[in-house]
């Protein structure tokens, strides 16, 4: 059994940091601002303050202007440049004019208030209180988008233990009914084991592509291996792959140009299936579907699969992206419907383009461009 | 062409099936389910013309298990990754023990068959 890990929530208290050289001062502006949610950190010195900051999570900076050494701007002037310290709210407390506020120039850096001298403890609790309380609100959306990455990454790794784990039994269901079709001689017997096998296979593809969209979500993008290959071999294999789930259908393959090029040729077989399968399987089911490829030019090879009619405006938009078009995902019934969403990443990895043609004329083509050598460094792989 | 074929493979179900699979494809087929049991039948492949390995085997790696052969001067028959494992890991570990090939599961008889033959010749 695992541990429960506690589940921590973000600290209620936040820290308030006092600069002023003159201690008086700063035992005033502790006692006005000091509570069970508001730490105050105190430093006399502008390199104190500094040093306080390099450790402390601070929610608001009220600095003395006036102060030898490092004066007040100085100070923020210091804390604006650094990463850090640049967003941390500052309120300056100055016993001079309203004039003097335009000598400090860090105004579009953060937040920037005046306190004047004698301070009215209403009015600094008060605008103090405000930056407390936005201070809180950060914190807690910081946790909270900590926590949801979290599920998110849990979930999606739970799916590709899952996927993994899945497919020791289904191969374990393909065997034995391979076993059984080989021992039987009885038709009916054999027609159920090409049921289960052809389920089977279907289970597998579905695992496949969960477990290539989840490496897509959670690295980034699907990681390619490209070889110096050829892609007519791939086109025949995927080729002979289609007429046998297809048997009835026309599909015609036509290749021109040179077709050699370095890219992932399994990812490519991939891209090639997935695309002629969809064109099969939601194309008009009398025409016959084209795979075309066009290695003319030098610095590139284009794919197109085309098939008859064409797809509903509405679907075009979200056509690569099942994630946002909920419906398709539950009306498809041959996988998940993340064939396009799995072309797109792998076309991608590779440094290519998809596109979708599917206009008036009843007919839709998918048209993928490949750089000759793939761009790997594009597909974040490792 | 009948093939003696070693599965080594901790799944208790898939592990039997795939000899029965191999037997109804005309070859001799033994299995063993653990590292130990692994190591015991390959120092001694007089008798396995060919190797299933799947690459875990309950907390341990069927690399290491070659790779432990290897060093105790084995010389061991052609191997053939056999797992469910994603093909990037697949292809990895083909390459680091020299396998002749990759079946990744799940896989069916033709595979299997066409795996072993192109493999041992």
């Amino acid at each position: 059994m695992m541990k429960t890990k506690e589940r921590s929530t973000p600290a209620r208290k936040v820290a308030c940091l006092v600069v002023d050289d003159v201690p008086e001062n700063i035992i005033a502006l502790r006692a006005l601002l000091e509570s069970d949610d508001v730490e105050v950190l105190t430093a006399q010195s502008g390199p104190q303050a500094l040093e306080i900051l390099l450790e402390k999570d601070v929610a608001l900076a009220i600095l003395d202007v006036q102060m030898p050494e490092m004066n007040g701007f100085e100070l923020a002037e210091l804390m604006r440049g650094t990463e850090r310290t640049r967003d941390i709210p500052i309120c300056f407390v100055t016993a001079g004019t309203r004039d003097q506020e335009r000598l400090f120039r860090g105004y579009e850096a953060g937040a920037v208030d005046f306190i004047y001298k004698p301070i009215e403890a209403d009015i600094l609790k008060n605008k103090a209180s405000v930056f407390f309380q936005l201070h809180r609100q950060k914190q807690q959306l910081a946790w909270e988008l900590h926590e949801r990455t979290e599920a998110l990454r849990l979930s999606e790794m739970f799916m590709a233990v899952l996927g993994h784990d899945l497919r020791n039994p289904l191969g374990a269901i393909m065997a034995s009914a391979e076993v059984a079709g080989m021992a039987s001689k009885d038709d009916q017997v054999k027609q159920f084991i090409a049921r289960i096998m052809s389920s089977a296979q279907r289970m597998t593809r579905m695992i496949e592509d969960l477990l290539d969209v989840t490496r897509a979500r959670v690295a980034g993008g699907i990681p390619i291996r490209p070889e110096p290959m050829d892609l007519q071999p791939v086109l025949d294999r995927v080729l002979n792959e289609l007429h046998a789930i297809h048997p009835a259908r026309a599909i015609n393959v036509a290749a021109q140009g040179d077709l050699h090029g370095t890219w992932d040729s399994e990812r490519l077989a991939q891209v090639v299936s997935n695309l002629a399968t969809n064109a099969l399987q939601h194309g008009a089911q009398d025409a016959p579907v084209s795979i075309e490829a066009d290695g003319s030019a030098a610095h590139e090879v284009t794919l197109c699969v085309r098939n008859g009619g064409s797809i509903p405006e509405h679907r075009r938009a979200a056509l690569f992206d099942p994630f946002h078009d909920v419906s398709r995902m539950a009306e498809s019934r041959n996988g998940l419907g993340l064939g396009l969403y799995i072309v797109r990443e792998i076309v991608l990895a590779h440094g290519g383009s998809v596109d979708v043609h599917a206009g008036s004329t009843n007919e839709t083509a998918f048209w993928v461009r490949l750089p000759r050598i793939a761009k790997t460094e594009k597909s974040r792989n490792r | 062409m009948t093939t003696a074929v070693l599965i080594i493979d901790d799944d208790p179900v898939l592990g039997p099936v795939t000899v029965e699979l191999l037997h109804a494809l005309g070859h001799r087929a033994t299995w063993v389910d653990t590292y130990e049991r692994g190591l015991d039948a390959l120092r001694h492949p007089q008798d396995i013309a060919i190797v299933l390995l799947d690459l875990q085997l309950g907390l341990q790696r069927g690399e290491s298990l070659i790779e432990d052969l290897r060093r105790e001067g084995a010389t061991l028959p052609p191997l053939l990754i056999f797992s469910a494992q994603p093909m990037t890991e697949l292809r990895h570990a083909a390459t680091m023990i020299s396998a002749a090939g990759i079946l990744q599961k799940p896989c069916n008889a033709a595979e299997i068959n066409h795996a072993i033959e192109a493999a041992v010749g």
